[in-house]
């Protein structure tokens, strides 16, 4: 691989390829855009902040704040004197910014600067992204943004943790970067305000609708506005759509986004006001006062809701209704999932007779949960959804004394039947479970009943 | 006694020796001539890059970082297709990096290996954006206009259209795809970056491509691309 910022000459020959044209002319597009990503990452990686010390009130400590009482009295007499013999308020401070300085309290970290699309930005200034386009704001700390076409935002304050950003309409994706130090990033969408201490998340605020949506990709934050009790914590999965004021010659209606995590248990378990929202349409008019918003907080993605259902459904056996449950997000699961879920999911595939499906949760949990012992009893499965000698062979070097390494043995002489190498599964499986339910078969292949290949004449 | 001191670039770290003659040209050295600056051995190769950051040698990581971010950078951005999702890939490709060093066993291939790991860290990312429903929000539509200098609106709408595309290929088969021909890897630099054997790798790009090719075919950003020639395939 080569370091300059071409794709390699083709190995397949001198013919022309319009697809390898295409390619290239992708590369060189992309080429455009390399860069700023290495610089940012730089900054993460290589220019953070120490963490703060932790205070310990340890001997060091309690030497510098006995030192400290000694010499205020000291400096406070120092700074009279030098006011001319009037100890006031004046003298006090100037004595005291003299301890600060001589305890180097004196220098405030640098603020942040950031850059729209590589050149410098201004804080207050206004950026506006094309209807079709889009811009980027980055950040001296790496953090990004991301102004999808149409958005209008500007950087208000900037601090040395953070800054204050104002979001007039459109839609942001922040990815604020993560800092052992605490940060101090507020979002300013319409009425509502968005605290953020790491994390990314895409905020969005249509000021003519007056609809605010928050989307949490990764990290929490918290938000605090019109109908928010205080400040909501929203967690990574979650959505938040409100609806700051009823639009005009327009029915309240809570802004519900569609989803199947809305009536599912298996919600945050974050306080969140849920009213159903056929409940809240049915609200006449002329009733009380229907709030004009009702927050809705999907479910986390990560974990889909729908885990529930199916492995509900699975430990009763349903393995058919909870196949088809969880079809839908059948990837997301896969890749989600915990160990121990896979294994069910692959019971549930299987039995519900999606064989290959049921293969790729064991492959899955295989490459995602290596060493495991969850991953030992995927090789089993393998084993048992076909080329069975190898991944029985895989189960017993990991799992030697594992809860399914008599099963293994045993099939796995099944599967060496007749083979060169069952003579020694058969030993192996009769030394060590000489009551087995395979010893009558290992007995038969060492009688050598059993040991000439099936399709031989 | 050797000492290691950031370089002025902040990228290169030099080494501090008692002088033993005559300056390398172009290296720095001290005004009283007692020590000259060289730069430390891991500068030279790979192998000792990566046994002075086992050892914890000071710039180390940040010179293996300088040396190697922008080829993963690059492969990278060929992998997810957008800009904007590379920055925290590539920082996690260097965290994995990091803490996973020591299990690198032919330390001359650290590139190479450094690819895998870009992929593996990709393929990861493709992943959970599938299973965020991040395409709602990256919908080729929706993706903010390129910031190239000279900006080929052609190749722009062709890039994102490739990608749209992508998108909908199987993340293995997409990235195969991607190094095989966006990046213009050699079929056994595919294997190795993918971890799987040749003949894999065949099958995988050979299933995107066809896949590709049907679907851009119907494609009006695509389409005029595909119609320059008359060989389609590449393996």
């Amino acid at each position: 691989m080569d370091d300059d910022m071409t794709p390699r000459s083709s190995t397949s020959g001198a013919t022309w390829s319009p697809l390898r044209a295409l390619g290239r002319a992708m590369a060189e597009a992309q080429n455009a855009e390399a860069g700023p990503a290495v610089d940012a990452v730089r900054g993460r990686l290589f220019d953070l902040p120490k963490p703060r010390k932790t205070f310990r009130w340890g001997g060091p400590t309690r030497f510098a704040l006995a030192a400290a009482l000694l010499l205020v009295p000291l400096i406070l007499l120092l700074g009279s004197r030098g006011m001319g013999g009037t100890a006031g308020s004046g003298a006090g401070s100037t004595a005291w910014s003299r301890l600060a300085v001589a305890w180097g309290l004196a220098s405030p970290p640098p603020a942040l600067t950031f850059s729209v699309a590589g050149t410098p930005g201004a804080a207050g200034l206004w950026v506006d992204a094309v209807p079709h386009g889009g811009s980027s704001i980055l950040f001296s700390d790496g953090t990004q943004m991301w102004l999808s076409g149409g958005t209008r935002a500007r950087v208000g304050t900037l601090a040395a943790e953070g800054a204050e950003v104002h979001l007039e309409r459109g839609e942001l994706h922040v990815a604020v970067a993560h800092r052992e130090a605490i940060s101090s990033w507020r979002f300013e969408a319409g009425p509502y305000d968005v605290f953020v201490t790491g994390t990314e998340f895409v905020v969005g605020w249509d000021p003519a609708a007056q609809r605010f949506r928050l989307e949490m990709v990764a990290g929490s934050v918290e938000v605090a506005g019109p109908r928010l009790q205080g400040r909501r914590v929203m967690v990574a999965g979650q959505t938040l759509v409100l609806r700051a004021t009823a639009p005009p010659s327009s029915t309240p209606v809570p802004d519900v986004e569609a989803s199947r995590a809305s009536a599912s248990p298996a919600r945050s378990a974050l306080p969140v006001p849920s009213v159903p929202a056929a409940a809240a349409v049915a609200t006449p008019p002329s009733g009380p006062p229907a709030p004009a918003v009702q927050p809705d907080v999907t479910a986390d993605p990560k974990k889909p809701d729908v885990s529930v259902d199916w492995r509900a459904l699975a430990r009763e056996g349903r393995y058919v209704e909870a196949y088809a449950e969880a079809a839908p997000d059948f990837d997301a699961l896969v890749a989600s999932a915990s160990a121990s879920d896979l294994l069910m999911l692959a019971d549930v595939a299987r039995f519900a007779g999606a064989g290959p499906r049921a293969r790729g949760v064991c492959e899955a949990v295989r490459r995602r949960y290596p060493g495991s012992s969850a991953s030992a009893q995927a090789a089993f499965a393998l084993g048992r959804a076909g080329d069975g000698a190898r991944w029985f062979s895989i189960y017993l070097q990991e799992a030697p004394d594992g809860a399914l390494a008599r099963e293994a043995l045993g099939r796995l002489l099944e599967a060496q039947r007749g083979t060169e190498g069952a003579d020694d599964t058969a030993r192996r499986y009769l030394a060590r479970h000489p009551d087995g339910p395979h010893a009558r078969l290992a007995r038969r292949v060492l009688s050598r009943e059993l040991r000439t290949a099936p399709s031989a004449p | 006694m050797a000492m290691t001191r950031e370089g002025e670039t902040g990228a290169s770290t030099w080494e501090a020796r008692p002088d033993s003659g005559t300056p390398a040209p172009g290296a720095p050295s001290s005004r009283r001539g007692a020590k000259v600056l060289r730069p430390a051995a891991f500068q030279r190769d790979d192998a000792a890059l990566v046994a002075a950051v086992r050892s914890g040698a000071v710039g180390a990581q940040r010179t293996l970082y300088e040396r190697h971010a922008r080829h993963v950078e690059r492969v990278l951005l060929r992998l997810l297709g957008d800009a904007r999702l590379v920055p925290d890939a590539l920082h996690d490709v260097f965290i994995e990096v990091f803490r996973d060093l020591d299990k690198l066993r032919e330390p001359a291939a650290l590139k190479a290996w450094m690819t895998r790991v870009a992929v593996f860290v990709a393929r990861g990312h493709i992943r959970r954006r599938r299973r965020r429903r991040w395409l709602r929000f990256v919908a080729p539509e929706t993706l903010p206009a390129r910031e190239a200098p000279v900006a080929d609106t052609d190749v722009t709408e062709a890039l994102r259209h490739v990608y749209a595309l992508l998108d909908t290929l199987p993340p293995d088969e997409r990235i195969a795809f991607a190094l095989r021909i966006v990046e213009g890897m050699d079929l056994k630099e595919v294997a190795a970056a993918c971890d799987c054997s040749l003949a894999t790798v065949k099958r995988r790009i050979k299933r995107a491509e066809t896949a590709f090719l049907a679907a851009a075919a119907k494609d009006d950003s695509l389409a005029p691309w595909l119609k320059g020639g008359s060989r389609w395939t590449t393996t």
